[in-house]
């Protein structure tokens, strides 16, 4: 390895990554301007710092070689389970999410979705036989699994559906038969039985029933009875520690003339944001909605709303592009990598990317509940954008030619 | 591995359409928001904006057992603002202060939950009258972001007051946001404060609603959407109360100008027939706006209004817990019932002579002689023979100096002294005999309130059934049934040989010549009871009534308390028996 190859990863990636951070940061400046105050806000102060800590972090990633790398994934991912751990005992903040050291916040969840995918990436990087052994797999759902618990614990049960993802994905790479697919698909719609109480115990009895009658595949039905029954309690868990206002707005979604606790009060502002800001937008800091605090959450979880309204569809289409571009180019590089491993951990970002992109734009227009899942590189929030940066990076370092 | 690239290929090519096409349609739905509709939202960001007004529930009604209103609502007019304009603009508020007749200083107050949540709608006057509502609408343009709402208030009948049981309604203060059965309550939203009110707040309360309309920069509603995006507040539910309202009238003139209470159950399942308490406030101070000196007023009035006496007032209950002693004296066998005692006007105590409050003496008293004239030196010669133990666990078995569980905040519990305490206050050693003899006839240490005492004469009357007395009978059930609440009652193992006893002795009191508390006594109804006059160092002695009737079977058990009434025979007697001529329908107040 010379430092010559180093120096060249795919440009067209490297170039798209550094255009979202630059018009996320755009956006983030438009929506926290006030009128009569400066560019510089001190919320536009605190993510620059944020990103400086990113860009350290990327610096240091991208120097040290990737065996060293490869070496700190399992610390790295066992220090995230903790701070996991940690947050259900000492979080703080509205919903109990973040940690404080010296004072400064972050949300180990942001932490421990890299971790699971690098973790995951490691796993079934390893031969075929390993990967696709019982083994394997159940070394695979364990991973996913424990930072997935914990956080839909938290609550956090959109959060907790990212892990679902990272794990999907990274197996459906893999090159997991479709008919495998059929487990996690299972989990998920038994651990969303959970939340009611006749669905999960018709979904116990069902498998019951195909255990005790088909006695061929009693072993089928067997880890079928299983999974319902962990994804269940566990789904089960999730709802009864939900707060009333996040039920209600999964109820409010489902149907839409439940809202006695205002989600769908955001998401018609939001809608509002948006389309007022029509073709072109209001201009830079000067969408009403937004800066007349109309839109909840305007620099956070609905920040592509205030994007909306303050550059149009202009902007929205530009946004979609761009992310449209790097999700595009990023699989595309996973079909082609050589190695395993690069191959398997570009398309889990491309999931772990594309999942809260498309869930939180679809959001803002009423597509789909509120759960507050960030935009990646948009979204006000310092753990999300150093971490988001340093697996930038890494991808980055896994095209290297 | 030439597998898995194959795979992956034919995978990645589906990945990347199914993003393509997902991004294509959210681009077609924000095309749709912008492009096509993007006028429509415009106008509405314009109108600035869309407008989310709380709409409060009508609390469930209160009624009587017999079905009949205690507590109804009616509608009234509040004010409202949206904090945003009055901000940082003292003129604004000034004009505010002018038309509404609030002090400057009062509506800045107000409106500091407004810093924070601009535009959530605050309440400045709740039930406006119609002048101010006039002046209101005469200065609207004067006032952008105020407006009137009719708002569900709190409306009394004038037949009962009920002040102390009812309990009021006001906003929730901040503090009671962080309770946990008031986690759905927002500030701004009213929650019960005392009594009934509060106790099954959750119950009465419903749920808040919402209007969402537009408004324009004035605060003018432009558009209700037509009522679709509205959310109906839902109604409290309905809570039927024990009480008997005519007795609760009757209880409530009795004690018109004295400061007492009195409380009568039914000794069988602990239902509140009559609770009052005196002096007492009007409810309806409370539906309006407040005024500061008003409450000012009620909360220094020496009268202290605002206590319920019926299970606040803590007092030593003087010769009424007589019969308890006797419990005691009856299970140790410390009374010979073939004896007699002759009361002189006191018994020697140690080196003192303690008296008793008929100085002439009694004469020859046995023990339901000496309960019907409540004779104090058998009782301090009981003493002599008693332990401080048995003394004490007597009055624990039956309540004392604990909560009687009624379903009202704030209940004081009393105090039944343990030897414990007496160590603590007069020293180890240091308190002995005469203490123990003015505990016995209800004086020194010992404090009980009235609530307490009428489950003592529940207890006596039933034969050892420890009610839990409760207010609540039932509440209508969504579907418009109603379902009844029963408390827990324990029946406490009790000779019933020693139950007659008592009885004997309280019957007497009230039925011959020579009991004390004759001014109970009912025509062709077998009335027990009991007075008491319990010595106040401040002034007059409390005055004191605990009994029950029918004697065999209970229908209703009372304790009557005058504060400073002197007698108990006097002043507190009479008023049971007026309470229970009207429960047993004799009109007649003859016949003594």
């Amino acid at each position: 390895m010379t430092v010559r190859e180093i120096s060249a990863p795919d440009k067209t990636l490297a170039w798209g990554l550094l255009a979202l951070v630059l018009t996320g940061l755009t956006v983030l400046a438009s929506a926290s301007h006030t009128a009569g105050e400066g560019l510089f806000t001190s919320l536009l102060n605190r993510q620059l710092g944020w990103i400086g800590i990113g860009c350290v972090a990327a610096l240091i990633i991208w120097v040290l070689p990737m065996r060293l790398l490869e070496r700190g994934i399992i610390p790295f991912y066992t220090l995230s389970v903790l701070l996991l751990l940690l947050v259900l005992f000492i979080g703080r903040g509205p919903a109990g999410r973040w940690l404080v050291f010296l004072g400064v916040r972050f949300q180990p969840a942001e932490l421990a979705k890299a971790a699971t995918l690098l973790m995951l990436v490691r796993w079934l990087s390893r031969d075929q036989c390993f990967a696709f052994q019982f083994s394997g797999m159940a070394g695979a759902f364990f991973w996913v699994a424990v930072p997935g618990a914990l956080v839909a614990v938290e609550p956090d049960l959109g959060t907790s559906l990212v892990f679902v993802v990272i794990g999907v994905a990274v197996l459906f790479w893999r090159g997991l038969p479709g008919r495998w697919m059929l487990w996690p698909a299972w989990g998920l719609v038994s651990g969303a039985a959970g939340f009611q109480h006749i669905l999960f115990l018709s979904f116990l009895m069902v498998t019951l029933t195909g255990a005790v009658v088909q006695k061929t595949r009693r072993r089928f039905w067997g880890v079928a009875f299983f999974v319902s029954l962990c994804c269940g309690l566990l789904g089960q868990a999730a709802w009864q520690r939900l707060p009333v206002y996040q039920k209600l707005r999964v109820e409010s979604f489902l149907s839409s003339d439940v809202d006695p606790h205002g989600s769908s009060y955001q998401v018609i502002q939001s809608k509002i944001a948006i389309g007022s800001g029509k073709m072109m937008g209001k201009g830079f800091g000067r969408g009403t909605q937004t800066q007349l605090k109309f839109l909840p959450e305007h620099h956070t979880d609905f920040i592509f709303s205030a994007m909306g309204e303050s550059f149009g569809l202009g902007g929205v289409t530009f946004v979609l592009m761009l992310w449209g571009g790097v999700l595009w180019r990023v699989v595309r590089l996973a079909e082609r990598r050589d190695s395993l491993s690069e191959r398997l951990m570009l398309f889990g970002l491309a999931a772990l990317w594309g999942f809260q992109v498309i869930v939180n734009i679809a959001m803002t227009v009423g597509w789909a509940p509120v759960t507050g899942l960030p935009l990646p590189f948009f979204s006000y929030g310092g753990s999300a954008m150093v971490i988001n940066m340093a697996l930038s990076v890494y991808a980055l370092k896994c095209t290297v030619r | 591995m030439i597998d898995l690239l194959e795979i992956q290929a034919l995978r990645g090519r589906w990945v990347r359409a199914l993003l393509l096409l997902v991004l294509a349609l959210l681009w077609g739905r924000f095309f749709f928001l912008q492009g096509l509709s993007g006028q429509d939202y415009m106008r509405h960001s314009e109108a600035n904006a869309l407008r989310r007004i709380p709409v409060t529930a009508p609390r469930g009604l209160i009624l009587d057992r017999d079905h009949r209103v205690l507590v109804d609502n009616r509608p009234s007019y509040s004010l409202f603002l949206i904090p945003y304009g009055f901000i940082a603009d003292t003129a604004a508020v000034h004009r505010l202060a002018v038309i509404t007749g609030l002090e400057v200083d009062e509506i800045n107050l107000r409106l500091l939950p407004g810093r924070s949540a601009p535009f959530r709608p605050i309440r400045l006057l709740r039930d406006m009258d119609f002048d101010t509502l006039t002046r209101i609408e005469e200065d609207r343009d004067a006032l952008p972001g105020v407006y009137v709402q009719v708002e569900p208030v709190r409306a009394y009948g004038d037949s009962v007051r009920v002040s102390h049981v009812l309990g009021y309604v006001g906003e929730v203060s901040a503090t009671e946001l962080g309770d946990e059965n008031r986690r759905d309550l927002e500030t701004g939203d009213l929650a019960g404060k005392q009594g009934i009110e509060k106790y099954y707040d959750v119950l009465l309360r419903g749920r808040r609603g919402y209007r969402y309309t537009l408004v324009d920069a004035v605060g003018r509603e432009i558009d209700h959407f037509g009522g679709r995006r509205d959310v109906a507040a839902v109604p409290g539910r309905n809570l039927q109360l024990t009480l008997n309202r005519d007795l609760q009238r009757l209880a409530e003139m009795a004690l018109v100008g004295k400061r007492g209470a009195i409380v009568a159950l039914n000794p069988q399942n602990g239902e509140v027939l009559a609770l009052a308490s005196a002096p007492d406030f009007p409810l309806t101070v409370f539906a309006r706006h407040l005024a500061p000196a008003v409450w000012q007023a009620l909360i220094h009035d020496a009268g202290h209004p605002l206590l319920n006496r019926a299970i606040q007032a803590q007092l030593p209950p003087g010769s009424i817990y007589k019969p308890v002693t006797t419990l005691a004296g009856l299970e140790t066998g410390q009374i010979d019932l073939s004896d007699t005692l002759t009361c002189t006007g006191g018994w020697p105590v140690g080196r003192r002579f303690y008296p008793c409050w008929k100085s002439e003496g009694h004469g020859p008293v046995s023990l339901i002689e000496a309960l019907a004239q409540s004779c104090n030196s058998y009782f301090y010669r009981l003493s002599l023979g008693l332990e401080f133990e048995d003394w004490h666990r007597w009055g624990d078995r039956l309540g004392v100096g604990q909560k009687s569980g009624v379903d009202l905040p704030n209940e004081a519990s009393g105090l039944l002294p343990a030897s414990s305490y007496m160590d603590e206050k007069y020293g180890r050693g240091r308190w002995k005999r005469g203490q123990l003899a003015n505990l016995a006839i209800g004086q020194g240490d010992l404090l009980v309130t009235p609530m307490q005492m009428a489950v003592l004469a529940a207890l006596i009357g039933s034969g050892g059934r420890r009610v839990t007395p409760h207010l609540a009978l039932s509440t209508e059930t969504v579907d418009g049934g109603w379902r009844h609440i029963i408390p827990d009652s324990t029946v406490l193992p009790i000779d019933s040989r020693w139950i007659a006893l008592i009885k004997a002795g309280m019957a007497d009191a009230v039925n011959t010549p020579a009991g004390t508390a004759q001014a109970a006594k009912v025509r062709g109804v077998s009335v027990c009871g009991k007075t008491g006059s319990a010595q106040n160092p401040h002034g007059e002695s409390h005055a004191w009534f605990m009994g029950f009737a029918p004697m065999e079977a209970p229908e209703i058990a009372i304790a009557v308390m005058v504060e400073q009434g002197g007698s108990g025979g006097r002043s507190a007697a009479p008023l049971a028996g007026s309470l229970l001529r009207h429960h047993f329908g004799t009109g007649s107040t003859d016949d003594r």
